[in-house]
């Protein structure tokens, strides 16, 4: 962090944005001095006038929890496995109010009911791995809230969760800093998350505030390129559907080679001389807007910047109707816990009659949370997992029950693009290596011919050719998936299955990775299965979109349809519950659509899967699952109360 | 519960059958006749040996003596010492206790010196103190216990004449051979802990609890201290059957009665039946620690607790 200024008033939420590195969580645990040992602060840290910094240790134990308390981002791991939720919320009680056992264990079951967590007593008594993800973090917030802190310091609160459940979370802290009059401190990657709570809005960049005002004036004005940048780089819901992403050139810089001037130059498109030599200061450029930019940004809106550079033939428009890939009642199970003789063992039904086929030239997007088993699919089209059950028709080729050597033939043709670029490559094997081992395993390179077409594939994904002998951990995580591209790519697949290809990624890098793929689906006629939690990613990748919820498939349509026309109350909700980079939109929400979790894939409800949590469930939906039931012109959808697309075009 | 110990047991089951024939073989491994070694220096006569065959059943087919001797096995019977006459089980009952003193004093010097400076290090590694504590325990683990104890003697008994160098007599006899005996699992110990500490100080529950506006020694003993022993419980229940084997060479250092002197004197006399036996019980009481400690995690992990409840 390099001279970061910002106040909080009492009441007031203000949310500090930025990508990985930039300095926001440094900035949201130096407030109670949480930064390890090793860490150098100066300056001035005022808190109710008393001054943070040259607090003894025990001054500071009495603010932390009681005066300023913290929400941490993965609820999975914030809470200590070996101790009871009681435990743990009773502890704070009983330190800073010194409460009795009893008054602390009274207090924390009011304050877990005050969150919305069903039969609060019981769940006293339980420890954090019996609580999903969602409930956990609910647990943070109460114990954050038990004091009654003036401020709230939350550090990516919802970025670990599934969208409904982060809407959940988001509508909690909405209620409870109207409520109370508790001053909340955000921290977010992500500006749609933000924009619905927060009255101010400070952009870190490497390290730096670069632009902090009002929400509304820095969603609808920024004055900061980098904020402009993000903004646009969003692919939202709300608005027309772009063949394009504008995205952010570059990286993020390397906080330990800092160069002179402005640390956004390298990156900016309104690059001027004096930004490379003079670094610029934050500067008021509107009423109580301020921004640390050289340029002037008056007369640029956020529409202008996003709007396509040039539309190329889009995929889909080429895509004929020769089916590459079909899926028929394709199962996936596994078993789990002990098999029992005599007693059928029970199994987790990741994937349950998928069928699905994708144009050759399509992209086929599969969404869905956690545990619906997008990801499993994904894998047992290219045979990674075992399928139990179905049918996999890819060129022909029956790929479910093919033998080895067949299949060693096929999946030169088939490859995988995996999302977490840090893990899914070699940490020992260089860039080069990477790439170049499919071709080397499927022999398909001549000895000359393997390091020219190494670099051939790295100048195919945008990266430059003295990173072939680089290590991953050398790489950026923009740069690591292009190889992890390169890769997949090596050789010349016709299908490409992309597991969430993006959600390991910055925001700013993310659009330059969705716009490669879609420049390579052109260049080299792929298929493409885009395997997304992100509605709006999928939105702009696909031509077919599959929403899966507990292993089947609960809607699938032509892009386009299913995103005017939703018809299951799972993707309406879903679609409702995505955050919008609109301030005016994310405050005039109404409650969260969808309660409650999703539940044990293990012992997926009777009747239809979605209705411990669908508004609209009625008696037969208890009883009865629906059918993928054909609406017309494709669109099919698992609802007895969806609605045939013919009917609607007689309608008009 | 009651079905992981039915679990437990049928995983304990087939290891004792394997000790017990491993144990009966030892016998047989011996080169030679063991009716001839046994006989050994008295110039035993053809018939003399013959006879002894008949009274050991070696002149059954092995398998058959297998079986018999399992049979024995399990009415309790361990056989007669060749040297006292005596029935085996009694000579051992007689000595473990003294055994099993020393091996649990041993475990408890080893837990009171090892949890402290497992602690001093993990909690500011990196610190003077936790350097100090790294060099204990190379220190621990490199020096072997039988020369340590010999060093013990010296400095306590020889010069200083604060304790006896005799491991019995009086109450604090136990000290130097427990001492001896314990250091290098106090090494082990204090090792584990450490990394275990440092390990979790890195997990963001700490941080949490140190948001929460806990102390600092609160941070540690309500929320490090429990998940970092979780694995040296299972140390120390590993470490059971090596201290106890350890004690077998710790008694005859410090001239302690126990099973270990009585089997280094069995060894001695060549009494084979009480060689075996002492071998066997030892081997049982490995298995009934390992069967403990798996019960003992579950206790500490909620985790592994409740997993065992929901598979019943």
């Amino acid at each position: 962090m390099r001279g970061v200024s910002f106040a909080l008033e009492q009441g007031e939420t203000l949310a500090i944005v930025g990508e990985s590195g930039c300095g926001k969580s440094a900035s949201a645990l130096s407030l109670t001095r949480l930064l390890p040992p090793t860490a150098r602060v100066s300056g001035s840290i005022r808190f109710l006038g008393e001054d943070v910094l040259g607090m003894t240790d025990q001054e500071l134990r009495e603010i932390r929890g009681r005066q300023i308390a913290m929400v941490f981002q993965d609820p999975m791991s914030s809470l200590n496995p070996v101790r009871t939720i009681g435990v743990q919320m009773e502890e704070m009680l009983r330190v800073h109010l010194n409460m009795s056992r009893r008054q602390a264990r009274a207090r924390s079951v009011e304050l877990l009911a005050s969150v919305g967590i069903p039969s609060p007593a019981r769940q006293m008594t339980v420890y954090p791995h019996q609580l999903s993800g969602g409930m956990r973090q609910r647990v943070m917030i109460a114990m954050a809230l038990s004091c009654e802190p003036k401020v709230v310091v939350a550090d990516e609160p919802t970025t670990a969760l599934d969208v409904s459940i982060q809407a959940q979370i988001l509508e909690l802290l909405r209620r409870i800093t109207e409520v109370s009059k508790t001053s909340l401190l955000m921290v977010s990657h992500d500006l749609s998350v933000v924009a619905g709570l927060a009255d101010r809005i400070a952009v870190m960049y490497a390290g730096e505030i670069v632009e902090s005002g009002p929400t509304t004036r820095v969603f609808d004005h920024p004055r900061h390129p980098y904020t402009l940048g993000l903004l646009a780089c969003i692919p939202r819901l709300d608005g027309p559907r772009t063949e394009t992403l504008r995205s952010i050139e570059g990286g993020l810089p390397d906080p330990l080679a800092r160069k002179s001037g402005c640390p956004f130059a390298p990156r900016c498109a309104f690059v001027m001389e004096r930004c490379l030599v003079d670094p610029p200061a934050l500067e008021e450029k509107a009423l109580a807007q301020v921004a640390a930019c050289w340029a002037d940004l008056s007369e640029v809106t956020v529409a202008e910047v996003a709007a396509p550079v040039a539309v190329s033939p889009s995929a889909a428009s080429r895509a004929n109707g020769h089916v590459l890939l079909s899926v028929a009642d394709l199962k996936v199970h596994f078993p789990i816990g002990t098999a029992i003789p005599f007693r059928p063992r029970p199994v987790l039904r990741a994937v349950d009659g998928v069928s699905v086929d994708v144009p050759r030239g399509g992209t086929l997007g599969i969404v869905g949370e956690s545990g619906c088993g997008k990801t499993t699919t994904g894998r047992a089209v290219l045979r990674l997992v075992e399928p139990t059950s179905g049918q996999i028709r890819f060129d022909g080729h029956d790929v479910a029950h093919i033998g080895p050597d067949e299949l060693k033939a096929l999946r030169p043709r088939m490859q995988m693009v995996f999302q977490d670029p840090y893990s899914s490559l070699n940490p020992r094997l260089t860039v080069a290596d990477a790439i170049g081992e499919p071709l080397v395993v499927h022999h398909a390179s001549q000895r000359g011919a393997l390091r020219p077409r190494i670099l051939e594939l790295l100048e195919m994904v945008g990266l430059p050719a003295r990173l072939a002998s680089r290590f991953p951990h050398q790489l950026s995580g923009g740069q690591r998936q292009r190889v992890g591209i390169a890769r997949a790519l090596a050789l010349r697949p016709s299908l490409i299955v992309a597991d969430e290809p993006t959600s390991a990624l910055d925001v700013s890098v993310r659009a330059q990775i969705l716009n490669l793929m879609r420049r390579l689906q052109d260049e080299h006629h792929l298929t493409y299965v885009f395997i997304s939690h992100d509605l709006s990613i999928v939105r702009h990748m696909s031509t077919k979109v599959a929403v899966m919820y507990l292993g089947k498939i609960v809607e699938i349509a032509d892009r386009d349809t299913l995103y005017s026309n939703p018809q299951h109350p799972y993707t309406q909700a879903l679609l409702a519950v995505v955050p919008v980079p609109d301030p005016q939109i994310e405050r005039g929400r109404r409650r969260a659509p969808i309660r409650g979790d999703v539940p044990n894939p293990a012992n997926p409800p009777r009747g239809c899967r979605f209705n411990t949590r669908c508004p609209h469930a009625f008696d037969r939906c208890f009883q009865e699952e629906p059918e993928l039931a054909d609406l017309g012109r494709g669109h099919r959808a698992a609802c007895f109360l969806a609605k045939p697309e013919v009917a609607k075009d007689q309608l008009q | 519960m009651l079905r992981l110990l039915v679990r437990r047991v049928a995983v304990a089951a087939p290891v004792l059958f394997g000790v017990t024939v491993l144990v009966f073989l030892i016998l047989h491994l011996i080169p030679g006749d063991p009716a001839q070694i046994l006989l050994f220096g008295s110039r035993p006569t053809p018939e003399q040996i013959d006879q002894l065959r008949v009274q050991l059943g070696l002149d059954q087919p092995l398998p058959l003596q297998y079986l018999n001797y399992l049979g024995r096995l399990l009415h309790g019977d361990l056989g007669t010492s060749f040297i006292t006459g005596r029935p085996i089980a009694e000579e051992i009952a007689a000595r473990f206790p003294d055994t099993l003193q020393l091996t649990l004093a041993a475990m408890f010097v080893a837990v009171l010196i090892g949890v402290p400076v497992g602690i001093v290090g993990g909690v500011r590694p990196g610190s003077w103190a936790d350097r100090l504590s790294g060099g204990f325990s190379i220190l621990g683990v490199a020096v072997p216990y039988f020369w340590f104890a010999l060093i013990l003697v010296l400095v306590f008994a020889v010069n200083l004449h604060v304790l006896p160098s005799l491991g019995e007599g009086s109450p604090q006899a136990i000290v130097l051979p427990a001492l001896s005996l314990g250091w290098g699992l106090s090494a082990i110990i204090a090792r584990l802990l450490r990394n275990n500490l440092v390990e979790i100080y890195r997990q963001p529950y700490m941080q949490v609890a140190k948001a929460k506006g806990l102390s600092e020694s609160m941070v540690l003993y309500r929320h490090a201290l429990k998940n970092a022993l979780i694995p040296v419980v299972t140390i120390l229940g590993l470490q059971f059957g090596n201290v106890l084997s350890g004690a077998v060479v710790v008694e005859v250092i410090f001239g302690r009665p126990g099973i270990g002197s009585y089997l280094v004197q069995a060894i001695q006399a060549k009494d084979i039946p009480a060689v075996q036996s002492v071998v066997l019980f030892i081997a049982v009481i490995y298995i009934v620690i390992n069967f403990l400690v798996d019960f003992a995690y579950g206790f500490l992990d909620p985790r592994i607790r409740l997993a065992w409840t929901a598979s019943r």
